[in-house]
């Protein structure tokens, strides 16, 4: 109940917001950034949803929550791009593929704090489901590169020689 | 493995199937025979005394020969058979020749061929050893050259993307690219509706009847 | 689509970010730029080559030519001239390897040419230019018997050769050659119906002198060798030494110029000589039993020389030869070092201005020759290093001020005060150097020189060597510098085994303040019996001196464990398959081991290979149990080599990588032994049979039979691979095998390898390369470790020494070249020869008897001793010296990279917050 209270409060001045908005509209000034008329126009039929600001908080929040599904694409493009050779370029771009997923997990409190509104707790399920897809394709991409040690061959390295039992010495008799 | 070891065996039979012809060096005629030849320096700049550095080796050390001081040699108290006759010299090349001495005491010099060993390409006898090339033992040392530097893939690949980071920006900038690309973008997003907007309006759409039946049923409390 | 171009240009914006920082990273790794191959200006550097001549067999002073030198003709049939002023080598000719280059006779210098012969029958005389080495003259001697060679005398005169052959009961036959051209000038015969296989004669040019007869009544016999109708002469013994000498009588001939004989009576008490002449002068003078003798010419008269030597002085006594008169300004008395028993081997005595002086030219009893100009010894040269029979390489000990910091944290005593008043009494002891150094006292007296000491990387070493002749050398791997030499007496090689002296390493330079010991094993020269003599190898000092064991050894072993003090005993196996200790004091301690150690022996003659253990022993005596037998086909094969790993290797990785990421493990059997026989096959031709043998259990692991494949063979076993060459005589060439042992893809057991417990044999994967060259010698570069790849070191039989890496004769090497395994080459059947892999590029080392390798303090490299006729020492790195930088690694450029990196990272910081406040404010 209580967030449906804040979300009332919240409401009101955001409301006025939009209002202002509303009564500038003739007014030329140049968009914000990020708005594109196109998508106005696209959204202006149901604009009467649009001035619901409740709906812009939630579609700024799943912005935010899709933005690691979204890079899944490009992941796989990148991936496609650096091939299954081990050499610097390919290694620095997987490096980099699994990095910022994991860093993005570990920075998870900071980024929950900008969402809002009724969908977080699914917002904030499918923002930590994406970065977990792309860990997953950069494990893959790892996989498939050959790092990673599912092979007895990459623990090799650390087989202790057998301990010698017998000892034995001789060769031709000296006399 | 098998197939390493069948391989092989191949190889040894192939050859050995070629090579009876010139198996005759197990008879036992004991005559000796004299092997002769001359060594020629590297023409340019042969060291004061290279014959004393050089001598003339059948196979691997069996036989030796000295060189006179003209370079001719001879290697003496023979048997018939088949000796490689290389030249041991610590700076230059020479390129072995296998010699043939048959029972009669005919001879006949060839290039070595050590996989084929049938194949014959008849050298002249007397043999007359030339070197090939001189030695070369050392690497040459790496200089830094400024050319290598930029050259360098590393170094090409630092700088490429530092001139895309420079340029692009300068590109954005020019107002007509920049319509451009807002068209593409524009074009590109015509009918692309928005993710979040979909899932927003899809999920939102939900709840607000949710929340209407929620709301009701308070109000029924 | 924006956002996705948007992100895709902050990937990339952050991507290059970073990768500009890995690349930082990836141009320092850059300029390490590792390197394999020798640079020209490293020439010298880590190398180093000590040549020698051998053993001197024959010896002139060349005084006819411009430059005054010395001719030597040596055991190592070799002909070389040496410097009158320093004794380097002028030049050398390397004749051929055994018996077909064994120089015969030398002469002819006096003459102004050279003319040698050597070999066995048919016999090459050479003819050489003296001033160059040039040969200018070569033939073969064409008719002769190929018994009776050894019984040939050579006389080389007025450019005619002499073979004077003893034809018995009959007659001397004396050919002339004309020693140039090789025509045959005359053929005599010397009626000499006396001369039987037992007579004794010697040539004593015109003249053979022949002793004849029993010990009571002996007749010495001169025939003219130039004059057919002369008769013999004879001189009976008693005009020679008078009544009451006693035989049995030995015949020598003096050297010098001059036709004399010595005759040695009562039991080599004493002898006397006899000018050979037409009528021959006996001397009526007792000379001393052992004294060596020779005649030297001094204005036209004849000088006997006498060396005796006792003590430690060499005396030479010269008198005149017929009135015995005493010549005290040309008798010298000299005491050196390197003299030991010497005898005159070559001498001149020419007028000077301030009188005469004389040149002798000493060989002594341990092959080292000196050059004695008037009680002064001008040079000496230590041939005995050209006959190298044991080598060990051993680590300098850690200078005086490490080892005062050892000593201070000891682990043996805890004690807080102990330690504090040790730690004070350093303190006190270093500020007292310190204000010594400062007052510039005398310095303290080291006990070591100061640059015989550890180096940080652990490669500078010290290379004990034991030579044929039982001498001990310590050389440092620095320069080659002979820091010590040792001279056993009394000692021989083990017959049996090509007269090799075993050489021990009990303890290390590691354990302050136990001094390190080395430990050689050999024969008793008289007796035959085993003797221990045990040293210190980095200063040279005898020990316990020498022990003599009073039984004769079988075999030998050195223990793995240590005893308290850290000294490794030997384990002593004699003839009667009784096993000894060498300490005493580790018998408890090879007891406690005895369970699990065993010992095998490989009988050449016989064929049989037997094992031995020593379980049944008691804490108070080692019980050694015969466990298994083996007979190699003894009646038309012999065994050649028997080759066990080098008891320090480590193997880092258990297995292999194949191409589907699974492991191939490896069998590496530390108890496996390989043994080579070769003989005759069944069918009359030449085979060579290979068997893996473990010699624990006598379990037969693999053999394979060669056939029509002959030696030299070599053999070089390590890890789980042998690789072994030979010659084919099929294709008439030089091939290399190589065997590879794995055990499979599972580890049988992981933990402990039991040489009874294993079952299953391993897999052996084998191929075979053809070399293009002929192989004196192979054996593997060894590291600490064993993370570094192998090489294999092989001395070629054109002087020079490759260093082949393993890859190239790994057995797994695919033949269809589609099948790739990572780091694996495609098959090709001829190793080819790089000539950047030639480690000693133009010092070519001749007649190489052996290659010694020694893991260094550095895990990426191997020192490499390489001796034979020539001593060469180099360092190699075979995976590329990956732990080191490189010695022009360019430290300048790095601050300047790094300077201006920080530089600009700082200046482009302001630059961009200036900018960034520029936006701001637009």
């Amino acid at each position: 109940m209580t967030a449906i209270k804040q979300n009332t409060k919240r409401s009101k001045w955001a409301l006025d917001f939009a209002h202002k908005n509303k009564q500038e509209k003739n007014v030329d000034i140049a968009s914000p950034p990020g708005y594109t008329p196109a998508v106005a126009l696209f959204h202006a039929v149901d604009s009467i949803r649009e001035s619901d600001s409740n709906h812009l908080i939630i579609k700024k929040s799943w912005d935010l929550a899709l933005g690691p599904l979204k890079q899944v694409p490009m992941n796989l493009f990148i991936m496609y791009m650096a091939g299954n050779s081990i050499s610097i370029f390919p290694i620095m771009m997987v490096g980099m593929l699994i990095i910022r997923p994991v860093k993005a997990l570990f920075t998870l409190q900071q980024t929950f704090k900008v969402i809002e509104g009724t969908h977080a707790f699914g917002q904030k399920f499918v923002y930590f489901l994406g970065q977990l897809v792309n860990i997953a394709l950069a494990l893959y991409k790892c996989q498939s590169m050959g790092l990673l040690p599912t092979h007895a061959s990459d623990w090799l390295a650390f087989v202790e020689p057998q301990a010698r039992l017998e000892y034995s010495s001789g060769g031709f008799i000296y006399v | 493995m098998y197939k390493s070891a069948i391989f092989l065996l191949f190889i040894i039979v192939s050859t050995s199937n070629k090579c009876v012809i010139a198996e005759n060096d197990e008879d036992t005629s004991t005559d000796l025979y004299v092997i002769e030849g001359k060594v020629f320096p590297w023409e340019n700049g042969a060291p004061n005394g290279w014959q004393l550095m050089t001598h003339v080796m059948a196979n691997g050390g069996e036989h030796y020969g000295f060189l006179r001081e003209d370079g001719t040699f001879i290697i003496s108290n023979v048997p018939s058979g088949s000796y490689i006759i290389e030249v041991v010299n610590p700076n230059c090349v020479y390129e072995p020749v296998r010699v043939e001495i048959n029972s009669k005491g005919k001879f006949r010099a060839r290039k070595v061929n050590l996989i084929q060993t049938s194949q014959v390409i008849q050298v002249p006898y007397p043999l007359k050893m030339r070197p090939l090339t001189p030695f070369r033992y050392f690497q040459v040392r790496e200089q830094w050259r400024v050319t290598d530097f930029l050259f360098n893939p590393m170094v090409l690949m630092m700088i490429l993307p530092l001139l895309l980071i420079m340029i692009i920006p300068k590109i954005m900038n020019d107002p007509e690219t920049r319509k451009e690309m807002e068209q593409l973008n524009n074009f590109t997003n015509y009918n692309m509706p928005e993710m979040s907007e979909v899932i927003t309006s899809f999920l939102s759409g939900g709840e607000k009847q949710k929340s209407k039946a929620v709301k009701a049923a308070k109000k029924r409390q | 689509m924006a956002p996705f171009v948007r992100s895709f240009r902050g990937n990339i914006h952050r991507f290059l970010i970073d990768v500009q920082i890995l690349q930082y990273l990836i141009i320092l790794v850059g300029l390490f730029n590792l390197s394999l191959c020798l640079y020209e200006d490293q020439v010298g550097k880590f190398d180093w080559k000590q040549n020698y001549v051998g053993k001197i067999k024959f010896a002139s002073f060349d005084t006819v030519s411009a430059a005054k030198k010395i001719i030597v003709a040596t055991e190592e049939n070799v002909i070389a001239a040496l410097n009158l002023k320093s004794g380097q080598i002028l030049w050398r000719r390397v004749l051929e390897k055994g018996y077909a280059g064994q120089i015969r006779a030398l002469g002819g210098v006096t003459d102004g040419d050279l003319v040698s012969v050597s070999g066995g029958v048919p016999a090459i005389v050479r003819a050489w230019d003296l001033a160059t080495g040039h040969i200018l003259h070569e033939w073969p001697i064409a008719e002769q018997n190929h018994d009776r060679i050894k019984d040939v005398k050579w006389h080389i005169k007025d450019g005619t050769l002499h073979h004077i052959l003893p034809i018995y009961n009959s007659a001397v036959e004396v050919t002339s050659y004309d020693s140039k051209t090789g025509d045959k000038l005359k053929t005599r015969r010397v009626s000499a119906p006396f001369i039987t296989q037992e007579t004794e004669c010697v040539l004593v040019a015109p003249y053979l002198a022949c002793l004849k007869g029993d010990s009571s009544l002996a007749v010495l016999l001169l025939v003219h060798l130039f004059d057919t109708h002369s008769q013999p002469q004879s001189v009976t013994i008693n005009t020679i030494f008078g009544a009451g000498a006693q035989g049995p009588y030995h015949l020598e001939s003096v050297l010098g110029e001059e036709p004399i004989v010595s005759i040695s009576a009562d039991n080599n008490q004493r002898k006397r000589i006899l000018l050979v002449g037409e009528v021959p002068v006996p001397i009526q003078r007792d000379i001393v039993g052992d004294a060596t003798l020779y005649v030297v010419s001094v204005d036209n008269e004849n000088i006997l020389l006498e060396t005796t030597y006792k003590n430690g002085v060499t005396e030479i006594v010269a008198s005149e030869l017929l009135t015995s008169k005493s010549m005290p300004n040309i008798s010298t008395s000299v005491t050196h070092n390197s003299l030991l028993s010497p005898t005159i081997i070559a001498s001149v005595c020419p007028r000077q201005t301030k009188g005469v002086t004389c040149r002798h030219l000493l060989a002594s009893e341990d092959h080292s020759v000196a050059l004695l100009q008037h009680n002064k010894l001008i040079w000496a040269r230590e041939e005995a290093l050209a006959n190298v029979v044991a080598v060990e390489i051993i680590e300098l000990p850690m200078s005086d001020r490490d080892q005062e910091i050892e000593t201070e944290f000891d682990q043996k005593e805890r004690d807080v005060l102990s330690m504090m008043f040790r730690r004070v009494g350093s303190q006190l002891k270093q500020a007292k150097t310190f204000l010594q150094s400062m007052l510039s006292f005398t310095p303290q007296q080291s006990n070591q020189r100061m640059d015989l000491v550890r180096d940080k990387f652990g490669l500078h070493k010290m290379i004990v060597l034991v030579t044929s002749a039982g001498k001990l050398y310590g050389i440092e791997t620095r320069k080659g510098e002979i820091i010590w030499q040792l001279r056993v007496r009394g000692i021989r090689g083990f017959s049996k085994r090509s007269d090799a002296i075993i050489l021990y390493v009990q303890r290390g330079s590691r354990h302050f303040p136990y001094p390190p010991q080395c430990a050689l094993l050999a024969e008793d020269k008289q007796t035959g019996e085993g003797i221990v003599y045990t040293f210190n190898p980095i200063t040279g000092q005898p020990l316990d001196g020498l022990v003599k064991l009073g039984y004769r050894i079988k075999q030998s072993m050195l223990l793995h464990v240590t005893t308290d003090d850290f000294l490794r005993g030997i384990l002593i196996f004699d003839i009667r398959d009784k096993v000894h200790v060498y300490p005493k004091s580790a018998t408890a301690i090879a007891a406690s081991i005895a369970k699990n150690t065993y010992i095998f022996t490989a009988d050449q003659t016989t064929g049989i290979l037997s094992g031995y253990s020593l379980s049944y022993s008691t804490s108070q005596e080692l019980i050694s149990h015969k466990v298994w037998e083996l007979l190699l086909s003894p009646k038309n094969q012999k065994i050649t080599h028997v080759v066990s790993k080098n008891p320090i290797e480590r193997v880092h990785s258990q297995g292999r990588v194949l191409s589907d990421r699974s492991v191939l493990y490896k069998y590496i059997n530390p108890n496996l032994v390989t043994i080579v026989t070769e003989g005759v096959g069944h069918t009359h031709k030449n085979t060579l049979n290979l068997y893996l043998l473990d010699a624990v259990s006598g379990a037969m692991i693999f053999s394979i039979m060669h056939k029509r494949v002959r030696g030299p063979v070599h053999v070089v076993h390590s890890e789980n691979w042998i690789v072994y060459s030979y010659f084919n005589e099929k294709s008439r060439r030089t091939e290399i095998a190589s065997l590879e042992l794995y055990e499979g893809k599972i580890q049988s057991n992981t933990t402990v390898f039991s040489s009874l417990a294993t079952t299953k044999l391993p897999i052996v994967e084998r191929q075979a390369f053809i070399f293009p060259a002929a192989i004196e010698s192979m054996r593997e570069t060894i590291t600490e470790k064993g993370i570094t790849s192998k090489h294999i070191i092989v001395a070629l039989a054109n002087g020079g020494i490759l260093e082949l890496p393993w890859m190239m004769v790994d057995p797994r090497r695919p033949i269809n070249p589609e099948v790739r395994e990572e780091g694996v080459i495609p098959y090709m059947p001829e190793i080819p020869i790089h000539m950047d892999a030639i480690i000693n590029y133009n010092q070519s080392v001749f007649r190489v008897s052996g290659i010694h390798t020694s893991p260094s303090g550095l895990e990426s490299t191997c020192l490499v001793f390489v001796h034979g006729l020539d001593l060469f020492y180099t360092r190699v790195a075979p995976s590329k010296t990956f732990d080191v930088l490189k010695e022009d690694f360019d430290y300048y450029l790095i601050v300047i990279v790094l300077a201006a990196l920080l530089i600009s990272s700082y200046i482009t910081k302001k630059l961009a917050s200036q900018k960034a406040q520029k936006q701001a404010w637009k």
